[in-house]
């Protein structure tokens, strides 16, 4: 197996991976979007909500806020507490959300949670817990997703009318040396145009087997780099637990 | 009512967007542009923003 970074689409990392089945790559994806834990807001006690909006509405809002992980000192089902204090007039936002641990904090400080009259006032305290994505998408720690790369072969049919080179949307096929080629199959998105626009029935693009462009934005809380080991880990005591089973049977 | 924090579909945090977007906008930016500059690429993101329509100042008049 190998991996390599390649250019982000806004601030999803992507990396080519080559050398790996599905099966495995899409284990990735789907645990790090519902097994690996991270922190987020699960019970809000009001004392003070002068605001237009229900106590009800604004702790979902506060709930749906990313907040940045410590995955080495908060294990699944650790909690801890966050205090929020203000006085209108003037928006609140997710950045005046105090935090008791200083280790944690909100992701994104310009978060809109409510907005305050003259004298309104807010103050709550909310109590964050681990847990994982498969409870509520507020513990999703990934925005993930992978494809396969697009291998192009052509025929002895064909006669170089170009028409595939005028039909792909994104211009990535080209002619080389009296060949048709694919300059880049990792953008290619395999829509099959050129596939259809061919009238000699020579051209065919079909997805790699082995080799794969995996996609991670993080929701906020974790790192990357952290997303992919955690889920590893998720999948390895898994594993570990099938194994103590089957050999329960031998 | 205001901006959701995150977006329906895909679980992206887009409501500290905007704000900024709203601003830009108003100044003339074009909005595509906008939304590309504030990373959010994703048409699911997109709608989240270009598509809202804060209602809470109407509220914010009737509230005793």
């Amino acid at each position: 197996m190998n991996m390599k970074k390649i250019a982000p689409i806004g601030n999803s990392e992507r990396f080519f991976v080559t050398g790996t089945t599905p099966a495995l790559i899409n284990a990735i994806r789907r645990i790090s979007m519902n097994s690996v834990p991270v922190l987020a807001i699960e019970t809000v006690s009001f004392y003070d909500n002068d605001s237009v909006m229900f106590d009800e509405m604004v702790a979902h809002r506060l709930a749906m806020i990313p907040l940045k992980t410590d995955s080495k000192s908060y294990k699944q089902g650790d909690s801890m507490k966050l205090l929020l204090e203000k006085e209108g007039p003037g928006t609140v936002y997710s950045g005046d959300l105090e935090s008791t641990d200083p280790k944690i904090e909100v992701s994104d400080k310009k978060i809109p949670i409510v907005k305050l009259k003259k004298g309104d006032k807010i103050k709550l305290e909310a109590t964050a817990i681990m847990e994982t994505g498969r409870e509520h998408v507020k513990w999703q720690s990934a925005i993930i997703g992978f494809k396969q790369t697009a291998a192009l072969t052509t025929t002895k049919d064909c006669n170089l009318c170009k028409e595939c080179i005028k039909a792909c949307p994104k211009g990535l096929i080209e002619e080389k040396s009296g060949k048709i080629i694919l300059k880049d199959s990792i953008e290619c998105t395999l829509c099959g145009e050129c596939r259809d626009v061919c009238k000699k029935n020579a051209l065919e693009i079909l997805p790699e087997k082995d080799s794969f462009v995996l996609s991670i934005e993080s929701t906020g809380s974790l790192s990357t780099a952290e997303i992919i080991k955690n889920s590893i880990e998720v999948l390895e005591a898994k594993v570990n637990d099938f194994k103590k089973e089957v050999k329960k049977l031998s | 009512m205001m901006v959701p924090v995150r977006c329906f579909s895909c679980g992206k945090a887009i409501g500290q967007a905007y704000e900024e977007f709203l601003e830009r906008v108003k100044k003339g930016e074009k909005a595509e542009k906008v939304l590309d500059d504030l990373k959010i690429t994703r048409y699911c993101c997109r709608r989240m923003i270009f598509s809202q329509a804060d209602l809470i100042d109407d509220f914010m008049k009737y509230n005793v």
